[in-house]
Formats: C-alpha cells, structure tokens, sequence
C-alpha cells in the first residue's frame, strides 16, 4: 500500500460536488483530479497513468482496465450494495460509498483469526490523505496530563513492549437493519464484527509512562480522519473510553494487524481497540489522546449517537436526548459462519456447523443451535477464548430427519447466565445492540 | 418565422438538450435516487449530497416525522444548512421512496424470512 493517497484527497476536496455529478460535468478533468489517470489519447480507453492510484488508496481493484473508457465511474460508485472489490479486501458488502462503510457477510468470517482482507470497514467521516508511519505522531494532553508530551509512531515502537492479542471488534449498530421501525444510519446486517490479531502495545503502559493524574476519569481521542463535509474545523467523531477501561491490561494501542499493516481503511497506522466496547470507541487513524478530568465532548459523545434509551421504550418512541444513556458493553452474540445461508445439504449425511461467539466484556459459557425453532436446543463444542476479548468458536454436526426447509438457529449464553432473544430486542432510536440469535437457512434434500 | 424556429432549434440542441441529458446521466448512475414527476429528486441530490452519498438512502425506510428528525439532527451535529421552502419537497420525496414499509409493518413480533446468503432483507 502507497502511503501517498492522491485519489482520497481529491475526493475530500469534492465537496460541493457527489463524484458522481463530478464525472459527468467534466469527466476528463474528473478523471485527473480523482484518479490522476489520462486516457490514451486515440483510443480514449486504459490509462498512460493513474491507474496505481485509482486501485491504491479507497483503493477500488480495477480488472481489465484497459478497456475502461475515460471519464467513466468504477462500477463500484455507480452501483449499490452488490459485493465489489476494495484493494486489500474480498467479499465485503457495500453500504456506503461516502462516507465508505462496508460488512462481511457471515460464511466469510469462517476463519477462527479474521484475515485483514475480510475486516468490515466502519467511517464516520473521510480517512486521511496521508498516513505515513515514519513521520506519524501522537500527541498526548488534556486536563490529567502534568505536560503534554509527543510521540512518534517509531519511538513508541521503540520504547514499548510489544503486544499481540486477538480482540473482537464489532460496530455499536451491528444488527440495525432488523430494526422495526427501520432507524437512520448504516443498515448493518451481521458483519460489523471481526477477530484478527492486532498488533501493537498495552495502552496502560503509555499512560502510566506519561504520568497519568488520579483525577482522571476518561481517555479521548483525536483522529487523523476528516469531516464529511469537508470542513477542516469539524472532527468527523472524538470519543473514547472511561480511565478504568483505558488502563485495563489487554486495552491496546495499535499499529498492525495479523502480522502485517494494518488496511488503511482499518485505521493504518495507529488505532486504538478496546475489547467488548463499541467499535465507536476503537478511534482509527490516531494522532491525539486526551486524559480528561471530565466526561469526553467530542462530536458523538452525546446523544442520540451511541446511546440507548435509559429506561426500555415502546418501538418508534420519540425519546428525548436527556433520557438517554451511554452505550457500554457489548452484548452476548453468535454467529454461524459455515455452511453460507441457503444451501443444500445431503439429508442422509450430517451436516458440520462451525462459527464464534463473544460477549462484550464476559466470557461465553456455551453455545446452543436449534434446528426446530427454537423448540429443542443442541449444545455445541465450545473453545476456550485464546486471551481475554478474543471471539470463541463452535462446533456440531447437525443431523436433519427428514428432507425440507430448515432453519439453524444459533444461541450463546454469556458467563452472566444472559443469552440471545430469538427476536429482535429493544427497540432504540439508533439501532444499537440488536444480538438477536443468528439465524441461516438449509436445503435438506 | 424560419429564423425563430431555427433558433429555438438552436437554443434547445444546444442549450437544454445537453442540459437535460446531463440530467438523465446523472440520474442513471445514481445508485438509489429514481425520478419523480415534481422533480424533487433534484433538490434531494442538491442537499443531500455534500456530506455523504446517495447510497446511504438505500435501506432506508424511515416515516416523514423520523425524515424531519434526521434532517434536524444533520443541522445540529453536523452543520447542514437551513432547507427552507425546499424542505417539505424533500420530504415528500423521502416519504415517498423511502417511506414505511408496509410489509415489514405487517409482520409483528415475527422476523423477515432468511434470504440467501444473508444479505440484507430489504432491497
């Protein structure tokens, strides 16, 4: 990955325009500005340059390429949510283009460690123009802080013992689309949660050694990323974790993933990931920390992002900000990963499930599946998580009884003794901690 | 006579045939937007667009009152800009396209059928 992203800057600059609208008024211009890429001039077809920057960066894969006319859109700007191809990703659905937001689907999450190229991609705002680690800083202030002190991305690197944990990351609204009434924001199905090894040091260590105040009550954070509308004075999002949270043992600051950088739109190349915290918390691209003597003000701190309604409200309840509390924990959740929904299956032979679970800051005490909605429940091989935060994996061989249309049902029961709704659980104005019991179809023949 | 005809031929050739065809362009490769007889589809791209990409619409099926509340809240965070008289043409839009949906109103207690592969129920 070029750590030069000519296409994301251009893009940011467009405000005033949808690139869509951009292309058609100019497209060779367009095609300079957003992609730096001439056509050939008889042919009006491939590319005398650009193309390394039209597939880096937001990094769209182009195949054949050289039969792409100038001036055209990549099919992924034109068209919907159909599984496309981002450099560095497979598999993953579209849900926005702008700001990019995008979800594995299940029976691609099989794998027990996430690969990099299957990591759902969650923005707020526009990611940076330029992510270069050797000159990438952080710098640490706010209220509890004695001096504010800077580092660079090396020197942490240098100074720090080196961690490696495999933490589940899941976006706050995983699960928002079964919502009814449907609410606003990115209609995630599934696959806003991943487990890859993350790569980098304890958080704690860093604030102990920047000599935290006791007064403190909140680590925030700054990012690198840019609003959506282009203006430079606006942070797209500054949230972050409460102080006992920030200083547990297995919090982590982060600059690689699975042995390897991070994808830049994962954050490279410095994050924060907090386990079992909404994903929300997790702050990509990183260049700031603040240690608050206060709760964090920064933009999707208050309501209505990222909170629920205190007290439990009927579906499509107008709820006041004022009643409304701060998301925490994750809650319990399960998901079959093989086979994919809607197969069909030899009815005589029995048929392997495997999948995760994981339980925000719990453990996950067993996994059951039901075949029979719900009536009778199997219970699974359960693994033990490999450290704290890290997702768990089931497995059983399902036999059917006769042939037909079958649904598997999937429920985890977290160390709590809470385990997943078979519907669709309270009903929030933004769609938050849907942990309904995953569900996928079977074709017994 | 002749000359006025051909102008007017020239002014439309010229002046609103490309304009229009830009347009319909546009609208062909909008990922979500369709076109309606009050035109409204213009003023959802106009306003809507700045921030964030028509696509974010896609799955979307919220009432009036939840549009309202969406816009409200883009102008408090986020700094949109006053709609104006242009606001409850946006609304009529959204209501329309990406209104309720009354299938899913009709199914109470009970969760949307699987669909393959799991991807989203609603299309």
């Amino acid at each position: 990955m070029p750590d030069e992203k000519p296409v994301l800057r251009t893009l940011l600059t467009r405000r005033e325009r949808g690139i869509h609208e951009f292309f058609f008024s100019d497209p060779e211009r367009a095609d300079w500005e957003t992609w730096h890429r001439i056509a050939h001039p008889k042919s009006r077809r491939g590319f005398l340059t650009g193309l390394s920057a039209m597939t880096g960066a937001l990094g769209v894969h182009i195949a054949f390429s050289e039969l792409m006319p100038r001036g055209l859109i990549p099919a992924v700007y034109a068209n919907a949510s159909e599984p496309f191809e981002i450099e560095g990703k497979d598999g993953l659905v579209l849900l926005n283009d702008r700001p990019l937001n995008a979800e594995t689907m299940p029976h691609l999450l099989n794998d027990n460690v996430t690969p990099t190229n299957r990591l759902f991609i969650r923005n707020n705002g526009l990611p940076p123009a330029e992510t270069n680690p050797s000159s990438w800083t952080l710098t640490i202030g706010g209220e509890s802080v004695g001096a504010t002190r800077r580092y660079t991305l090396p020197e942490l690197k240098q100074k720090f013992e080196h961690v490696s944990r495999q933490i589940t990351l899941e976006c706050g609204g995983n699960g928002r689309a079964e919502f009814d009434p449907p609410v606003s924001g990115n209609q995630w199905t599934l696959g806003a949660v991943g487990c890859p090894v993350w790569d980098g040091m304890r958080l704690r260590d860093l604030l102990l050694d920047i000599g935290k105040r006791d007064n403190a009550v909140f680590l925030a954070y700054h990012a690198k990323d840019r609003h959506a509308s282009g203006d430079p004075t606006r942070e797209p999002i500054s949230r972050g974790v409460h102080i006992s949270k920030a200083m547990d043992p297995d919090s982590m600051l982060v600059w690689g993933m699975n042995g390897a950088d991070m994808h830049p739109m994962n954050g490279h190349p410095l994050r924060l990931v907090f386990g079992g915290q909404p994903g929300s918390t997790s702050g990509k691209w990183l260049t700031g920390l603040a240690l608050r003597d206060r709760l964090h003000d920064g933009p999707k701190m208050a309501p209505p992002a990222y909170h629920v309604p205190c007290e439990p409200v009927a579906p499509g309840s107008q709820v006041a900000y004022e009643d409304m509390c701060m998301l925490d924990s994750m809650p319990v959740k399960s998901l079959i990963t093989s086979p994919a929904s809607g197969m069909q299956h030899e009815s005589k032979q029995r048929l392997p499930i495997h999948g995760h679970a994981w339980a925000g800051a719990q453990g996950v005490n067993s996994v059951q599946l039901s075949i029979d909605y719900g009536t009778t429940w199997l219970d699974t091989e359960l693994q033990p998580p490999v450290n704290r935060f890290a997702w768990q994996h089931f497995d059983y061989s399902v036999s059917f009884p006769k042939s037909g249309y079958y649904e598997v049902w999937a429920r985890a029961i977290d160390s709590d003794g809470d385990s997943q709704p078979m519907l669709v659980p309270g009903w929030n104005p933004k769609g938050y901690g849907n942990n309904a019991c995953h569900r996928i179809a079977v074709y017994a023949v | 006579m002749r000359s006025k005809t051909r102008f007017l031929v020239f002014v439309w050739l010229v002046l609103i045939a490309p304009a229009s065809q830009t347009e319909d362009q546009a609208l062909a490769t909008d990922p979500v937007l369709v076109k309606d007889s009050e035109e409204n589809w213009k003023l959802v791209r106009a306003h809507c667009t700045a921030c964030h990409s028509t696509l974010i619409l896609k799955n979307l099926r919220l009432s009036r009152g939840a549009w309202q509340d969406v816009i409200k809240r883009m102008q408090t965070d986020e700094g949109m800009w006053e709609l104006g008289e242009t606001e409850p043409k946006i609304l009529d839009y959204l209501e329309t396209y990406f209104g309720p949906d009354t299938e899913s109103s009709s199914r109470p207690g009970r969760r949307a059928p699987i669909t393959p592969r799991n991807q989203s129920p609603r299309k």
